[in-house]
């Protein structure tokens, strides 16, 4: 275990890969530049070329082509994988994601399985500027048929960690469509292991609505009640767990923080239920706050809890084009310092 | 796929128009050399005749299965009625026309003997009478 604390939540994804390759001959890979020595933009795929080389296909550049094919090795009983290079690509999939894959199952009447696992990075923060930093997940967010995960950078007690568990459990598991939501920053974060979770406790909340994906709570060990529910997935998260410490330290003010890795279908009753305790809730997302993941949190809680949500705020990118210069960048996206911010203008 | 050997019959029927727009107002160039640009080979055919059609695209798909690589069949054909519903801009002498020279039906029915024909066309209409039947009399739930 000492070992695995040192993993990185690129090296888990990593290994997830190369574990349901290793376990399901099935498993496909399909994407551009991944064969080694680059193995991949940014190394999820690395290694994976030269154990498995017959199956992984680097493509031309044609994110909608790649995909469309993927869709029919999955219908002909194959496990493709798609590695999108960034996310911001993920506009060039759309029709072949929302109106093919994700709807086969209901047109064909269930007689087909749609086992694909279509994986890109989101987000900024390294000066990629406005075509290579954003957070589009909210695009696909409610697209029936379509589920779509985001990992958690917790070692868990799993050997792959839960972010290469979390794909494994996609590719080797799932027999429909999930779109898997990384993040470029997220890649780099050392898994959590129960000695770097120190003063957290974590339950990892499981309904039937979730489909074997967790939802995490962190709560803060002998800290008062919460005042304020905090939610977010993937980077935010981690950001999300510093500014929780800080809160606490600096300012005596006490969250607890849900994390789902399944962003949907929407299934909200872990956060419903600690909102029903906190009566406060700020959700926090790096895509752009109009019309967003936090709008439909902030809904489904106030149709949830009514008049018992006393309240409720968001906090995401502003609504504006991710600049490429840094300092302009980190303005546009939100921060650990924002969420303090913003946690102690509601409490 | 040619890249990757997709054993694949791509038939393109060409009716030159879309909804309503003829495909001259819509297609530059060349259509065979979208597809031998990408390294598929085409194979052109002007007809409504499925005896003429089935003859070339039987050696096609052999071609593919034994290359195990993609081709393509172009067929230039036409459009009888309308895209939709009511969304056929073309005149009654064009359409009238087209029905007489391009109707595939017409062209293999009078290949076959009258009585064999009519007894053809009364099965068919049976076939369909009875699935509307059917399907007028279902419950919700058998849909």
């Amino acid at each position: 275990l000492s070992k695995l604390a040192r993993f990185t939540v690129l090296d888990s994804l990593n290994k997830g890969l190369f574990q349901a390759m290793a376990d399901d001959p099935k498993v496909i890979l399909l994407g551009e530049d991944l064969l080694d020595p680059y193995g991949g933009a940014f190394k999820v795929s690395r290694g994976l070329s030269s154990t498995f080389p017959k199956r992984v296909w680097s493509t031309p550049i044609s994110e909608a082509g790649i995909t469309g094919v993927a869709g029919g090795m999955a219908l002909r009983g194959l496990h493709p994988v798609v590695e999108i290079m960034f996310g911001d690509f993920s506009t060039l999939i759309a029709d072949q994601v929302i109106n093919h894959l994700a709807k086969f199952q209901a047109m064909y009447h269930d007689q087909v399985d749609v086992p694909v696992v279509i994986r890109t990075p989101m987000g900024g923060r390294r000066g990629y500027g406005p075509t290579h930093s954003q957070t589009l997940e909210k695009f696909f967010l409610g697209v029936p048929g379509l589920t779509v995960l985001a990992p958690f950078h917790l070692q868990g007690d799993h050997p792959l960690g839960s972010p290469g568990h979390l794909l494994y459990q996609a590719v080797t598991q799932h027999n429909s469509p999930v779109f898997f939501i990384e993040n470029k920053l997220q890649y780099l974060l050392k898994l959590l292991s129960p000695d770097d979770l120190g003063e957290f406790t974590l339950i990892n909340h499981q309904s039937p609505g979730l489909q074997g994906f967790p939802f995490y709570q962190l709560s803060l060990q002998s800290a008062p009640p919460a005042h304020l529910t905090l939610t977010a997935y993937g980077y935010m998260a981690h950001l999300a767990m510093d500014a929780m410490l800080r809160l606490a330290y600096q300012h005596e003010v006490f969250c607890e923080l849900l994390v789902p890795t399944q962003l949907a279908p929407f299934e909200l009753a872990p956060l419903i239920a600690s909102l029903q305790n906190t009566q406060h809730l700020l959700a926090i997302e790096e895509g752009t706050l109009p019309l967003g993941w936090g709008a439909e949190v902030l809904a489904r809680s106030a149709e949830a809890l009514g008049a018992g949500l006393i309240k409720a705020g968001r906090l995401a990118a502003q609504g504006e084009v991710v600049p490429a210069a840094g300092d302009l960048e980190a303005a546009c996206l939100p921060d650990v310092d924002d969420i303090i911010q913003k946690v102690r203008e509601m409490v | 796929m040619a890249l990757w050997g997709a054993p694949i019959l791509i038939v393109l029927e060409n009716n030159h128009i879309a909804q309503t727009t003829p495909s001259h107002l819509a297609v530059a160039g060349s259509i065979p050399q979208r597809f031998e640009a990408f390294g598929i080979p085409t194979t052109w055919l002007d007809s409504s005749d499925v005896l003429e059609i089935q003859s070339i695209a039987r050696d096609l798909v052999g071609k593919v299965r034994s290359s195990q690589k993609p081709q393509t069949l172009i067929i230039e054909t036409a459009r009888l009625g309308t895209h939709s519903k009511g969304d056929d801009t073309r005149s009654e002498e064009t359409l009238e026309h087209l029905w007489r020279t391009r109707d595939p039906i017409s062209i293999q029915g009078n290949r076959l003997p009258e009585e064999k024909r009519n007894a053809i066309n009364i099965e068919v209409e049976e076939a369909i009478q009875s699935a509307f039947h059917k399907a007028l009399h279902m419950e919700e739930g058998e849909f």
